[in-house]
C-alpha cells in the first residue's frame, strides 16, 4: 500500500495522538452528570446481568471506545489517500479527449451515441486517484480545453456532463495533439480518447494511450456537400450543388428537397448505391428574400430495411449572399477591361479620364496613375507613377510564372500556369503588399492593403499577354472585384467570424439569443448546432446570417473505421479495482459513526 | 426540631392505637399487655394440681366439689411488652427526596409514641456500621419529647452498613425477647440475613420496615450518568436505556424479594415503604392493614 496524501510517518503520529486524546477523553468522562445514590451495589449487579456472562461481556464496556477509535483510524487512513499495490499508482496526469463530432449524435439502440460516450468518460474519470491530475479536451471542429489539467476531477465531471454534440467534424488528431501538449511535462501520463472510431485519433509519444470506442455501424444517408455559386453572367440567380452519400451496406432511396427561405424550389429523387456519393446541381435559384437555402433528405428507405440513424446530416444549410450592383469607375483606355467589366450585369461601369475621390466605386485604372492612392479600392493594370507605393524598375521580358497562391480568392477557378506574358514591369512591393502570382524576378499579380487603401495590381499590360483571350480572364477580374468589394466586410479565413467593434446578438437555430462581445474588432460566433444563425446589432439591425451544416462524409460514415457491425471493444480499459480506497474508508467510517450514533442516541444498547 | 417529626393532632390520633405483637413476652413491668408469665392478673389462664405451699386463695373449690381434687387456678399476668426500635442511620439513608432517614425517624416516632401510650417500654437504637453506643429506653407518655429529641439528633454517618455486626451487638446487650422494629433500606444483603437469623434465634419478634426512595424503586433518569455511592464514594457510570431499566427493576425485585421471603419463612413481618407515600395514610392504613398497629 502506498500513500499519496500524508506520509506514513505523519499518519502514525496523527493516529497515536488521536488515540491518546480519545482514550483520555473516554477515561475522564468529565462532562457526565453525577447523582448520589444510596448504594451502587445494586447497579453493579444490574450491569453484570445486563452485559451477560459471555466472552464478549468483558469487552462490552469498551465497545464504544473501540468503535470510536476505529472510526478515527479510518479517517486518518483516508487522509493518507492510500492506493493498494494491486492498483495503479497515484499522481498520474490523465487527459480525456471526448469526441463530440456530428456522428456522435447517431441514435444507438436506446440513446444517442454521445450519451454512451459521456458515461464511458465519467466511468474512466471515476477510476482516477484523488492525487491524479485530470483534464478534458473536447474534440469537434477546433479542439477546446474544457478543463485544464488539474486536481479538480469535479470540474472535469461537470464539463463532461455539460458538453454537447456539435455539427462539426471530429478532427480527433488536432484534439489529441492539444491533449498531448497538455501532457508534455508530465512523467506518468495517460491520454484517454473516447470516440466512435470514425476518425484516426493520431498518436502521442511518451504517454500511455487508451481509447474507448462507443457505438456500432447503423444505416445512414447524409448530405456530404452543399454549396452555392453564381453563374458569372447572371447576378439574379444562384446555383446549388449537393452531394449525398449512402453510408450503409445496402442501396437507399431518398428524396432531396431544396428550400429557399422555407419555400420548396426544387426536389429530386435519388437512388443511392452503398458508399458512392451522388451529386446534383440545382441551377437558377432566384435570389429573393433572405437567401436562406436548405437542402433536406426525406423519405429515406434502405433495401433490406433499417432506419436512418443520424438526422443531423440529412439537412444542410447555406446562405446566398445578396449581390448588389457594384459601381466601377474605369480610368484609362483598355478595351479588354471595358469588355469584361461591361459584360457583367452586376457592374455599373462609368468611363473616366481621371481617378475620382469617390470612395463608393471601385476604380479600375489601366496604365499610369497620376497622384497618390487616396482611400478607396483599386484594380491597377500595369500601373506606373512616382506617387504610388510601389517601386518600378523598368520592363522585364520573357516572363515565366514561378509561383502562385492558388488558395487566394482572387485565383479561385483561375489557372494561370500556361499564360503567356511577353513583358512585365519589374515591381518592388512595400511591406503591405503581397505577391499572389510572381515570376522569378517580379510579382505579376499582387494585393496591397494599407489601412483604407486596398488594391489589386497586375504588373503587365493586357496587350502583352494572351490572358484576355483566356476563359479565366473575366473570372480573374470578377474575383478581383469581389475581393475588393468585400473588403472589410467578412473574414475570409474564418466563416464564423463577424467584423464588429460592438457587441452583437446572435439568434441560434434553437431560438436562443446570445450576446457576444468583440475581441480586436471581431466577434466569433460559436457554431455548433446545425441551422441558421441570425446576427444582429444591439439595436436590432440585421448584420448577416451564418449557417452551420454537418456536410461531412467522415461524419456520415458512422461506423468505426476498422470495425464491422457490432460493439467495438475498447483498446484499453481502466481497471475496475482502480477506485479510490479513501472514499471507501470514509464510507465505512460514516457507517460506523451512524451505528455508534444509533446505539448511543436510540438506546439500542448500553 | 422534635415538632418536625410528629405534630399534636397526629399524636392525638395515635392515642387509640397500639403495637401488635404476635407472641406474649416475659415482661418486666406491669402494663396493659398479657404476658406468657402466670401471675397475679385477672384473666384466667389454666389449672394445675395443688402442691404444698400454694396459696389457698387460688384453690378452685367448685372443682374440688365436682372432682374431689384440689386444683389451683392460674391467671395470666398483665405485663408490658419490650419494643426495640432500631433505625439504620448509615449514609445510604441520607439520600432521597424526602430523605429516607427523616422518613424512617417519623415512622419510628409514631410507633414509639403508640407504644409509650400503652405503657410499653421503648428502646431506641441506631446503627450504621455497627450499633451506635447511644441508646435509650423510654416509657410513658411523658417521655414523648425526650424520645423525639433523641430521634432528632440522629444523623446519617458511617462509610457502610453493618447490619450483621450491629445485631450481633444487639443480642449480646438485650435478652428476653421483645419486638424489634427495624427501619432500614436493607441494601446490606449478607448483613440483613444474619440479623434476621440472630433475632429469630434469640426469640425476638421482627417488623422489617424497608424504606426506599421512589428513585430507588423506579429510576427516572436517562442517558449517561455517573452514580456515586453515598457510603463508599464508589463511582459507577451507567447509560440508562429501557433495557437497562428493566434489568434494574428485575434486580431490585430479586434483592428485596429475598428479604421478603426470608421474613416469611421466619414468620416475621416485612413491609416495604416508599418515602413518597403520605405519612398518615401509611400509619393509619398500611400499618393497620398489615397488622402492625391495631
Amino acid at each position: 500500500m502506498r500513500f499519496y496524501g500524508l506520509s506514513l510517518g505523519t499518519l502514525a503520529i496523527a493516529a497515536l495522538a488521536g488515540v491518546v486524546v480519545l482514550v483520555t477523553l473516554y477515561t475522564v468522562r468529565w462532562r457526565l452528570p453525577q447523582r448520589v445514590v444510596g448504594t451502587t451495589t445494586l447497579w453493579r449487579e444490574v450491569m453484570a446481568r445486563h452485559r451477560g456472562g459471555g466472552r464478549l461481556g468483558a469487552l462490552d464496556h469498551v465497545l464504544s471506545l473501540l468503535g470510536q477509535l476505529l472510526i478515527f483510524l479510518l479517517l486518518v487512513l483516508a487522509l493518507g489517500q492510500p492506493r493498494f499495490s494491486c492498483q495503479s499508482a497515484g499522481g498520474r496526469a490523465v487527459v480525456l479527449v471526448l469526441d463530440r463530432s456530428a456522428s456522435m449524435a447517431t441514435m444507438e439502440r436506446v440513446e444517442p451515441r454521445y450519451d454512451k460516450a459521456k458515461r464511458r468518460a465519467l466511468d474512466r474519470l471515476a477510476t482516477t486517484a484523488a492525487t491524479d491530475r485530470v483534464g478534458l479536451v473536447l474534440a469537434g471542429g477546433d479542439p477546446e480545453i474544457a478543463a485544464p489539467l488539474g486536481s479538480m476531477a469535479s470540474q472535469v465531471r461537470q464539463a463532461i456532463e455539460a458538453s454537447a454534440v456539435t455539427a462539426k467534424t471530429g478532427e480527433l488528431h488536432r484534439a489529441v495533439a492539444l491533449a498531448c501538449d497538455l501532457l508534455h511535462d508530465s512523467k506518468d501520463a495517460s491520454l484517454v480518447v473516447v470516440s466512435d472510431g470514425t476518425e484516426v485519433p493520431g498518436t502521442c509519444a511518451g504517454v500511455a494511450f487508451e481509447q474507448f470506442l462507443v457505438g456500432v455501424a447503423h444505416p445512414n444517408v447524409g448530405i456530404t456537400a452543399f454549396s452555392t455559386g453564381f453563374p458569372p453572367r447572371d447576378a439574379s440567380r444562384a446555383d446549388a450543388f449537393v452531394e449525398v452519400l449512402d453510408a450503409w451496406t445496402t442501396p437507399a432511396h431518398v428524396e432531396l428537397r431544396i428550400d429557399l427561405d422555407g419555400k420548396l424550389v426544387a426536389v429530386s429523387q435519388l437512388e443511392l448505391e452503398p458508399g458512392l456519393p451522388v451529386t446534383r446541381t440545382f441551377p437558377g435559384i432566384p435570389l429573393t428574400g433572405a437567401g436562406r437555402l436548405e437542402a433536406r433528405l426525406t423519405s429515406v428507405t434502405f433495401d433490406g430495411g433499417g432506419k436512418d440513424a443520424l438526422r443531423d446530416d440529412d439537412v444542410a444549410f447555406a446562405v446566398i449572399p445578396l449581390r448588389n450592383k457594384i459601381a466601377i469607375d474605369l480610368v484609362g483606355q483598355s478595351e479588354p477591361l471595358r469588355l469584361v467589366l461591361s459584360a457583367n450585369p452586376r457592374y455599373v461601369v462609368t468611363p473616366r479620364t481621371e481617378m475620382s475621390d469617390s470612395r463608393g466605386a471601385i476604380q479600375v485604372v489601366a496604365g499610369a496613375v497620376r497622384g497618390t492612392l487616396s482611400p478607396g479600392r483599386y484594380l491597377l493594370v500595369n500601373p506606373s507613377g512616382p506617387a504610388l507605393p510601389f517601386t518600378f524598375e523598368g520592363t522585364q521580358k520573357g516572363i515565366a510564372i514561378s509561383d502562385s497562391s492558388d488558395d487566394h480568392p482572387i485565383l479561385r477557378r483561375v489557372i494561370l500556369s500556361d499564360v503567356f506574358i511577353r513583358a512585365a514591369t519589374k515591381t518592388t512591393l512595400p511591406a503591405s503588399g503581397t505577391a499572389i502570382v510572381r515570376s522569378s524576378t517580379t510579382p505579376l499579380l499582387y494585393t496591397y492593403v494599407d489601412g483604407p487603401v486596398r488594391a489589386v495590381g497586375l504588373a503587365f499590360d493586357l496587350l502583352d499577354t494572351d490572358l484576355p483571350l483566356r476563359v479565366g480572364f473575366p473570372v480573374l477580374i470578377y474575383n478581383a472585384v469581389d475581393w475588393l468589394e468585400h473588403a472589410g466586410k467578412t473574414n475570409d479565413a474564418d466563416p464564423a467570424a463577424v467584423r464588429s467593434d460592438a457587441a452583437i446578438d446572435v439568434t441560434t437555430p434553437g431560438g436562443a439569443v446570445r450576446r457576444l462581445q468583440p475581441v480586436e474588432g471581431r466577434v466569433r460566433v460559436p457554431l455548433g448546432e446545425p441551422g441558421f444563425y441570425e446576427v444582429r446589432s444591439l439595436s436590432g439591425q440585421p448584420l448577416t446570417t451564418l449557417s452551420m451544416s454537418v456536410s461531412s462524409a467522415v461524419e456520415t460514415r458512422n461506423a468505426p473505421l476498422a470495425q464491422g457491425p457490432g460493439e467495438a471493444p475498447a483498446v484499453k480499459a481502466g481497471r475496475g479495482l482502480d477506485r479510490e480506497p479513501a472514499t471507501w474508508l470514509l464510507r465505512v467510517a460514516f457507517l460506523l459513526l451512524l451505528v455508534e450514533w444509533l446505539t448511543y442516541h436510540r438506546r439500542i444498547t448500553v | 426540631m422534635p415538632e418536625s417529626l410528629l405534630d399534636k393532632d397526629f399524636v392525638a390520633r395515635l392515642e387509640y392505637l397500639y403495637v401488635v405483637t404476635r407472641e406474649l413476652f416475659a415482661g418486666h413491668a406491669a402494663a396493659e399487655r398479657l404476658s406468657k408469665k402466670f401471675g397475679v392478673g385477672v384473666e384466667f389462664a389454666d389449672y394445675r394440681t395443688y402442691t404444698a405451699g400454694d396459696d389457698f386463695r387460688y384453690i378452685d373449690w367448685s372443682a374440688f366439689a365436682r372432682r374431689d381434687e384440689l386444683l389451683i387456678k392460674l391467671f395470666s399476668e398483665a405485663q408490658a411488652a419490650r419494643i426495640y426500635i432500631v433505625v439504620d442511620a448509615s449514609n445510604s439513608m441520607g439520600v432521597g427526596t424526602p430523605e429516607k432517614l427523616l422518613f424512617a425517624k417519623k415512622i419510628a416516632a409514631a410507633l414509639a409514641y403508640v407504644s409509650l401510650a400503652n405503657l410499653d417500654p421503648v428502646t431506641m437504637l441506631v446503627f450504621d456500621q455497627s450499633l451506635r453506643p447511644l441508646s435509650r429506653v423510654f416509657q410513658g407518655r411523658a417521655q414523648l419529647q425526650p424520645m423525639l429529641a433523641f430521634l432528632d439528633d440522629v444523623r446519617p454517618d458511617g462509610t457502610g452498613t453493618g447490619m450483621g455486626t450491629a445485631f450481633r451487638q444487639f443480642v449480646q446487650r438485650f435478652h428476653g425477647g421483645g419486638l424489634v422494629i427495624l427501619l432500614s433500606d436493607f441494601f446490606d444483603r449478607t448483613g440483613y440475613e444474619e440479623a434476621i437469623r440472630l433475632l429469630v434465634y434469640h426469640h425476638f419478634g421482627l417488623v422489617a420496615l424497608q424504606v426506599n426512595d421512589r428513585e430507588e424503586v423506579e429510576p427516572s433518569f436517562n442517558g449517561d450518568l455517573e452514580l456515586v455511592d453515598s457510603e463508599t464514594g464508589e463511582r459507577k457510570v451507567v447509560q440508562m436505556t429501557p433495557k437497562l431499566r428493566q434489568t434494574y427493576a428485575e434486580t431490585f425485585e430479586q434483592h428485596y424479594g429475598e428479604l421478603a421471603r426470608l421474613c416469611k419463612v421466619q414468620q416475621r413481618t416485612h413491609i416495604p415503604v416508599i418515602t413518597d407515600t403520605p405519612f398518615e395514610e401509611m400509619i393509619f392504613e398500611v400499618f393497620r392493614r398489615r397488622g402492625i398497629l391495631k
